[in-house]
């Protein structure tokens, strides 16, 4: 059969339509540029996602949620892939960036024109009022962030509802496989549409091998047309673009496109996360994880570089957690209704890279310190403590090594002594940062306070990938606002040059 | 993506993580429960352990490696492996886990899941991934865990809340749908 090649242009053409992508569609379209996104996953309305867990995963995360960092102790690094990127997966919790974080890439990064702190506070809101983003309502609360309120006040732990964005959020515990009703204002119902209705376009299942070069200045990209089911290749495309390209693929692809399209130095270092552990906790009434907002609640402990955050989640994988096999793990599914499950996410102080490997594959190598580590093990003995504060009667920390199961309280000294190491975690993460730092010192980042490349013109990073440091905290909000930023000054560029 | 071997093998392992109850036990699952159930603890494991065939665990397995990086799949196929010849290795004895029955198959999956070694531990682990998936992830089996009930009844209470209007709700999707 006749492959099908497509051929298109631009002004602006942005790879990717996550948190940055679609953000700098949203603002380039608004000012009038004309945008053609390109994204390697489906373009699926909320009522056509699957709503069965292992066929949600297998169209709307990447790889099935089974890329992983390289080594003899890997651990997923979850990613969406589809229009909305994983915004279109994630729980929708919203942070501003923290104000030590603003200073710190204003001090050591020369980024005080991108952060600087009237402009982001603007934009902050101007998300946050397009986004609805407001407090998680007690109305949704459901079990699981009852059991962690109710531990939170008996152990003085500075707890609170979580900020999300959405509209009318009804507790279906389902963010993970798409908001059916979409209550969740994620890009694929909220930025996306808005620049498709203004003008912007998009070509799903288009996934970008490279950005076009010539004389130092981007001026296109080429990639292949994917095949919705099996995910081959059916095609290629060749787009133009006439005035940029900017790259949002995220902290795994970017800096793989980027060097597959020749660039070098910085580009695929400094690779951050904010890997996270989970306990979960069997209670002798039922907790009824199965209605609440997937992530409601949460204990920012941003001094020991913590957070501990409410997780629901699917059947499917709450059962995965249950310790044993045969009647012993029978025996507990049988109550899954009386179980909570909180987790607690790391903001690590270790750098890794990434890196494109043989036959088109990548290799992310990243090895938390022994600090990061300790600070983990804090954690889910804390989580652990929490949980017979609740009022658990058996509690799982999830650690190799170490009980599967926990009695009392007293019990959680086991988890506290001695030192653990990366293998005996089950860690997961899905804040991802660096890998295309931004920084005004060419020798310190890959793109400028303007994020464009220091070393090819018209070639734009935006995405979590121009973030020098991790944050501490859930991080859309923040990439959406520095985006917002750098394309408002890009669009005010543009459209001045063109005058 | 499984070799003929490798399917027979994999169903007798996958099924071993929650063995069905067998015909002749009626509601019961193998290996424990061999008196009435009196407690509602036993009577809500009766109620959730599959029937003989109720769960197409191959299937689930292969939809996940189908989707899965390479690494992972290779994880797949070596976890199988690994169980596969875990009653030679790990029992001394001259059978595959597909050689086995049911209650000496499941008692084998216990000790993989706790094995000292990492690479094991987390390869038993990923196949109980697939496990679950295809457990929980089958509508009868997962109607009689009772997860969602907390949903049905909570909802219920839900109806004072503010909701946007279902005309505002669909505006969005109608735009997405009109542009794809
Ligand atoms: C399960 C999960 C839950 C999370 N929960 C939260 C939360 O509640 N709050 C929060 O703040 N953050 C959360 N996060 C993190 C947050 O969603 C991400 O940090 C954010 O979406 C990253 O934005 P991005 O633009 O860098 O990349 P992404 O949003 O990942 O978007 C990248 C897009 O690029 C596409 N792409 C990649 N390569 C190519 C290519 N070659 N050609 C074309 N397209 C390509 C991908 O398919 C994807 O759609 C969560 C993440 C996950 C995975
Ligand atoms: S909890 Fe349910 S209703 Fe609320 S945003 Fe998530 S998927 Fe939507």
């Amino acid at each position: 059969m006749a492959r099908e090649h497509l051929v298109d242009e631009a002004d602006y053409v942005i790879i990717g339509t996550g948190a940055g992508g679609a953000t700098a569609a949203r603002v380039l379209t608004e000012a009038g540029l004309e945008v053609l996104m390109l994204e390697e996953g489906p373009h699926l309305a909320a009522k056509d996602r699957p709503r069965e867990l292992v066929d949600a995963m297998a169209t709307s995360f990447r790889d099935f949620g089974t890329f992983t960092t390289a080594g003899t102790r890997p651990f997923p690094l979850l990613q969406g892939r589809m229009v909305g990127g994983s915004t279109a997966i994630n729980s929708g919790i919203i942070w501003r960036m923290p104000e030590d974080v603003r200073l710190d890439w204003t001090k050591r990064f020369g980024l005080g024109e991108l952060v600087e702190e009237k402009a982001l506070d603007r934009i902050f809101t101007q998300i946050e009022e397009e986004l609805s983003v407001s407090d998680t309502p007690a109305e949704i609360y459901g079990g699981n962030v009852e059991k962690m309120a109710e531990a939170c006040k008996i152990m003085g732990l500075p707890g609170k509802p979580m900020r999300r964005n959405m509209k009318g959020c009804e507790g279906s515990a389902e963010c993970l496989q798409g908001c059916a009703k979409e209550r969740r204002q994620s890009m694929d119902v909220s930025y996306i549409p808005r620049s498709l209705a203004k003008g912007g376009r998009l070509h799903a299942l288009a996934r970008v091998d490279e950005v076009l070069i010539e004389g130092g200045r981007a001026v296109g990209v080429r990639g292949s047309l994917l095949h919705r089911d099996t995910r081959k290749v059916r095609g290629t495309f060749h787009v133009r673009a006439r005035r940029g390209v900017i790259v949002s693929a995220g902290v795994i692809h970017t800096p793989v496109i980027l060097r597959r399209s020749g660039l070098a130095g910085l580009v695929g270092d400094r690779f951050q996360a904010h890997p996270g552990t989970a306990v979960v906790g069997r209670f002798g009434e039922p907790v009824g994880m199965g209605f609440g907002a997937t992530q409601g609640y949460e204990v920012p402990m941003r001094d020991k570089g913590l957070k501990l955050e409410s997780l629901s989640l699917p059947p499917e994988m709450l059962a995965t957690r249950l310790p044993g096999a045969g009647v012993e793990w029978q025996e507990r599914l049988a109550e899954m209704d009386h179980y909570a499950q909180w987790c607690a996410i790391v903001r690590m102080k270790a750098h890794g890279k990434v890196r494109p490997s043989f036959g088109g594959g990548i290799s992310v190598k990243f090895v938390p310190l022994q600090d990061d580590l300790d600070r983990a093990q804090y954690a889910a003995a804390l989580l652990c403590k929490m949980m017979f504060a609740a009022g658990a009667t058996e509690v799982y920390p999830g650690i190799s090594g170490r009980p599967e199961v926990l009695n009392s309280v007293d019990e959680v000294k086991l988890i506290e002594e001695g030192k653990m190491r990366q293998g005996d975690f089950h860690f997961m993460a899905s804040h991802l940062f660096g890998t295309a730092c931004a920084s005004s010192d060419p020798k310190t980042g890959a793109v400028d306070a303007n994020l464009e490349s220091h070393d090819v013109r018209g070639l734009y990073v935006m995405d979590a990938s121009v973030f020098p440091t991790n944050l501490g905290v859930n991080p859309q909000h923040s990439i959406m606002a520095v985006v917002f930023h750098a394309s408002e000054k890009l669009a005010n560029a543009a459209n001045s040059v063109a005058a | 993506m499984l070799l003929a071997f490798e399917r027979r093998q994999a169903a007798a392992i996958l099924e071993a993580y929650a063995p069905p109850r067998a015909e002749s036990d009626g509601d019961v699952p193998a290996g424990k429960y061999d008196d009435d159930a009196k407690s509602s603890g036993e009577r809500k494991v009766r109620l959730l352990v599959p029937r003989p065939g109720e769960v197409d665990y191959v299937g689930t397995v292969l939809k996940m490696m189908a989707a899965s990086t390479a690494q992972a799949r290779l994880g797949i196929h070596l976890g199988l492996a690994i169980a596969t010849f875990a009653p030679l290795w790990l029992c001394g004895r001259f059978r595959t886990m597909a050689g086995l029955p049911m209650e000496e198959r499941t008692p084998i999956i216990s000790r993989l899941l706790k094995h000292k070694n990492f690479l094991v531990r987390e390869l038993m682990l990923l196949l109980k991934i697939g496990v679950s998936l295809g457990l929980i992830g089958t509508p009868s089996v997962r109607a009689r865990t009772q997860f969602a009930a907390a949903r049905e009844t909570r909802e219920k209470k839900l109806r004072s809340l503010p909701v946007v209007s279902s005309a505002e709700a669909s505006s969005s999707s109608a735009t997405a749908q009109e542009v794809a």
